[in-house]
């Protein structure tokens, strides 16, 4: 990762979690009792800026709540949520909007992510309409400064968003997300509606901002594989818990919670087919 | 179980609901009834006394409340200035008389409308679609009090039918099958009105439930397979789309009270149609209120009839509570 | 290409209509309570353009109280004046003008669908009459929406107990006899007012009653809107439960809302005929197509004086056309939603 060990950015935690837990409520029947469904529970794990953080995991296992609760679009029940030694976990309200400009999120599939009916001026400059004061040239050239940023041409920011391959509005959803100059970037399944050599384009793309915006990322995934490419460290979660962490090369090569080794012998297993094919 | 429960508690509670409103719109409605009454020569001031202590009007509005429905549900539903009798069997009487219209009418709506609906739905396009749809669509469109006063313009042209009432002049004196006939005929103009625009709304859904489940792929299957055209109809095409029918029949049982009212005025059949206006006209505070909440209880109880029934006929509604347990 | 051009034909034939209601007093060419006692029940005069002396500009004969009826007086021609002088009226009540569309020289008069029983022009009065009907129709439509909008956004947005108690309720109203409901309204508010009192209450009573399925509608449509990634995104960017109404979940249920109330504006003009027809609306002598038919109830005035009739023809052309661009609307819609 082409980070430069000497800066002082570098080895400083930006992002800390404690005990982080959240239950959400099911619903049996009109007139029985609710049962809670613990999605996620004592979740606790640090990262350092400039870094990237895989949380990895089947269906369920919790990754997903994780990431809604640092970039608080959910409430935590319990548990601490530190950015930057700023405890958000328990912010509310007007509180809140502020720190919401540090960590935003992207989600898996940018045709349900972004409004349908918008043009990609109007998606990608929405967070600047809420946050900032600008007139309509500034967001604009605000705009046009961020699609060149993901490799796209700002001639095509009064095109609807529909008209956009996945690809593309992936592209989109991310100069959306970075319109704010987030610190803290979480990506939440954000590869999975694409084609391989598509979300190849998106990791390099995401590599490079990283190195230019010295931006933090969390990569939620349940593909071993793609995660191993970029991330620093890897996060196990298997029902609500993490079952496993460390350094990528590390968890990948020596896994030792038999649900890690689930996930690496499925990465695996798909990576030495695409070798042997490669090889062919 | 747990379902049939549920609905039949939320028609009390909606019967409830409503009887409650009623009865604030007795209490709101300005000026006392009972200044009004002691207008009337007719009345002499014990009765009215005795009525007022009856009704309790000295006392809070809880213990009034709790009165009027006690009265209610023992069926007495307060008294009728205008006629200077008990509103409970005024109301009834003519109840009877709009039920026997109603559900004449009702029993023949559904039985041409299902076929009709049936037949389109299942011949789209061809001649019996192409004729019938348009005609139920305008008859859909045009407003009933068009629908009525058209009918009767046009009826009345030929005396061989009578343009109002219920019975003829010397009606006692017919046998017991001329009564019958003679009532017949009286009903044929309400009737013919009512029929005309319950064929249609009935047609339309009908035939929109069945052209959805033609469409689906198990139908395309059995189609596939070879099955005969009646037998995909009746035994395949009809229990799925009856469902819609069958909240709409729950309706029809909803409106047997309350959605003649137009068609008995303009043909002076005397239902509680004419009655509830007259009553409205003459300011008749608790005729009004009688006839509301009768044919309140009607539309609710009809809407339970309809969801039982669909409880009972429809296995899914029972295994997605089985679900949900 | 047939589709474009019937749907033209239909938003024409709309536009010219509410046109020409709207500029009754142009168009009609006597006011709505001008009485003819002379001229009661007078057949409609039957506009002519040739007589024995050959062709002539359009004109009309006069009509003669006769022993039974009328007769025809053909002696002397009355021509169709166009843009004349009339009696005055205020147009849209802030300026006043008497230039008609039509007028005739006294004593014989223009009578496009005859007389009613006080002698005053059925045309004129059809034309004055559709205002107030298609005014309360649209009015009350208006109410409708705004209401199911309020109470359906509500409840879907905010959800829970809210949702369900709003649900509930909206239940009670679905579940009203509610033509029974709106007499009975009617009934317990003084039967008499002024015109503007009667014209208010009829609007707020029945656009009052409506509210509760298109509110279901929009409900659902806010329930699913508020779920969507992109609020979601949005709330992530530190969006206000305002902002996201206003910008995403409002504009989705727009489509509804406009073929909901090309539904309603039929069925509240409708609803208004029939109770002042049954003498609880608008009552005489302001006209409404309504109560125009009211005196149809008599036998002999049914059998007699079919001109009469005009009104439920007017009812049932714009009962059909509404539901006609109601059902463009839906497919239009649909055909949108789909991407």
């Amino acid at each position: 990762m082409p980070i430069d060990m000497n800066s002082p950015m570098a080895n400083r935690v930006l992002l800390r979690v404690r005990a982080l837990s959240k239950n959400y409520w099911t619903r049996r029947g009109r007139f029985k009792r609710r049962a809670p469904l613990a999605a996620a529970s004592n979740v606790t794990f640090e990262i350092e800026s400039g870094k990237t953080l895989a949380i990895v995991g089947s269906s369920g296992s919790g990754k997903s709540t994780v990431a809604r609760c640092v970039a608080r679009l959910e409430k935590p029940d319990s548990g601490e949520i530190w950015i930057d030694d700023r405890e958000i976990a328990r912010t509310k309200g007007k509180d809140l909007i502020p720190l919401r400009r540090q960590v935003q999120l992207v989600f898996q599939d940018p045709s349900t992510s972004m409004n349908a009916r918008f043009s990609v001026a109007k998606a990608i400059e929405e967070p600047l309409l809420l946050q900032e004061h600008d007139s309509r040239e500034e967001r604009r050239t605000r705009v046009a400064e961020l699609m060149r940023e993901v490799a796209l041409r700002p001639e095509w920011m009064e095109r609807r968003v529909t008209e956009f391959s996945g690809g593309q509005r992936q592209r989109i959803a991310i100069a959306r997300a970075l319109a704010l100059r987030p610190k803290l970037l979480i990506l939440d399944e954000a590869f999975s509606g694409l084609d391989l050599s598509t979300q190849a384009q998106i990791a390099n793309l995401l590599l490079e901002l990283q190195a230019s915006h010295s931006l933090t990322y969390i990569l939620i995934s349940h593909d071993l594989t793609l995660v191993s490419r970029m991330a620093d460290t890897i996060a196990v979660m298997s029902e609500g818990q993490i079952v496993e962490e460390g350094r990528a090369e590390e968890v990948v090569t020596n896994p030792v919670h038999p649900k890690t080794r689930l996930l690496v012998a499925a990465a695996l297993g798909f990576g030495r087919e695409n070798a042997a094919q490669q090889s062919s | 179980m747990m379902y049939v429960l549920q609905r039949f508690l939320r028609s009390v509670l909606l019967l409830w609901g409503l009887s409650f409103l009623c009865f604030l719109f007795t209490e709101m409605a300005p000026g006392s009834f009972f200044d009004e009454m002691r207008l009337n020569p007719q009345i002499s001031p014990e009765t009215i006394a005795s009525l007022r202590t009856r009704y309790g009007l000295d006392r809070p509005l809880g213990v009034r409340y709790a009165r009027w429905t006690i009265a209610a549900i023992h069926g007495d539903l307060g008294y009728s200035i205008a006629y200077n009798t008990p509103v409970t069997p005024l109301l009834w009487t003519r109840a009877k008389n709009t039920l026997l219209l109603t559900v004449t009418a009702t029993f023949l709506t559904w039985l041409l409308g299902v076929p009709l609906g049936l037949l389109t739905g299942s011949a789209r396009g061809k001649f019996a679609d192409k004729l019938a749809t348009p005609t139920s669509s305008f008859l859909l469109a045009v407003p009933e009090i068009v629908l009525a006063v058209g009918i009767l313009a046009l009826v009345v042209r030929w005396r061989f039918v009578p343009a109002g009432g219920m019975m003829s002049l010397g009606f006692e004196d017919l046998s017991p099958w001329q009564k019958i006939r003679d009532i017949a005929v009286h009903m044929l103009v309400p009737g013919l009105i009512l029929v005309l625009g319950g064929v249609a709304v009935v047609e339309r859904h009908v035939r929109a439930s069945v052209l959805e489940v033609l469409n689906m792929p198990y139908i395309q299957a059995a189609r596939g397979l070879g099955i005969g055209r009646v037998r995909l109809l009746f035994l395949h095409v009809l229990p799925v789309a009856a469902n819609p029918a069958i909240s709409l029949f729950g309706f029809s049982i909803a409106a047997l009270l309350g959605g003649s009212l137009v068609v008995e005025v303009v043909t002076a059949w005397p239902g509680l149609g004419p009655l509830i206006l007259e009553a409205t006209l003459s300011r008749d505070l608790y005729l009004v209120i009688g006839a509301v909440l009768l044919s309140a209880v009607f539309m609710i109880a009809g809407n339970l009839i309809a969801d039982l029934i669909l409880v009972a006929s429809d296995p899914r509604i029972r295994a997605g509570e089985s679900n949900a347990a | 290409m047939r589709r474009k051009l019937c749907l033209g034909f239909l938003v024409g034939a709309m536009a010219a209509l509410h046109c020409a209601i709207l500029a009754a007093a142009f168009i009609a060419p006597y006011d709505a309570g001008a009485q003819d006692r002379d001229l009661p029940y007078a057949p409609p005069t039957r506009v002519h353009f040739r007589d024995s002396s050959g062709w002539h500009a359009p004109f009309v004969y006069r009509w003669i109280p006769d022993r039974d009826g009328y007769r025809l007086d053909t002696t002397t021609r009355y021509p169709i004046h166009f843009l004349a002088r009339g009696e005055s009226h205020s147009v849209l009540g802030i300026f006043r003008s008497n230039l008609r569309l039509f007028q005739v020289d006294e004593p014989a008069r223009l009578l496009f669908l005859g007389t009613d029983s006080f002698g005053r022009d059925e045309f004129s009065r059809l034309l004055y009459g559709g205002q107030i009907s298609l005014a309360t129709g649209l009015l009350a439509t208006l109410i409708t929406v705004a209401t199911a909008t309020l109470i359906g956004t509500i409840a879907g947005y905010f959800g829970n107990w809210i949702d369900e108690s709003l649900m509930a309720v909206g239940e009670l109203f679905l579940c009203l006899p509610w033509f029974y409901f709106l007499i009975g309204a009617r009934a317990f508010l003084p039967l008499h007012l002024s015109v503007a009192g009667t014209f208010l209450l009829l609007i707020v009573v029945i656009g009052i009653i409506g509210w509760a399925r298109p509110a279901r509608l929009i409900r659902g449509i806010v329930l699913s809107a508020r779920n969507r990634n992109y609020v979601l995104a949005a709330r992530g960017f530190g969006a206000s439960s305002f902002y996201l109404l206003r910008r995403h979940i409002l504009p989705e249920t727009s489509a509804i809302l406009l073929t909901q109330a090309a539904l309603l504006i039929p069925q509240y003009v409708a609803a208004e005929a029939t109770l002042s027809f049954l003498g609880l609306g608008v009552s005489e002598p302001v006209p409404s197509w309504g109560n125009m038919l009211s005196p149809l109830q008599q036998y002999t005035v049914l059998v007699s004086y079919s001109w009469l009739l005009a009104p439920a023809v007017a009812l049932v052309i714009t009962s059909v056309m509404y539901w006609l661009l109601a059902d463009v609307l839906h497919h239009w819609v649909q055909s949108h939603s789909i991407n």
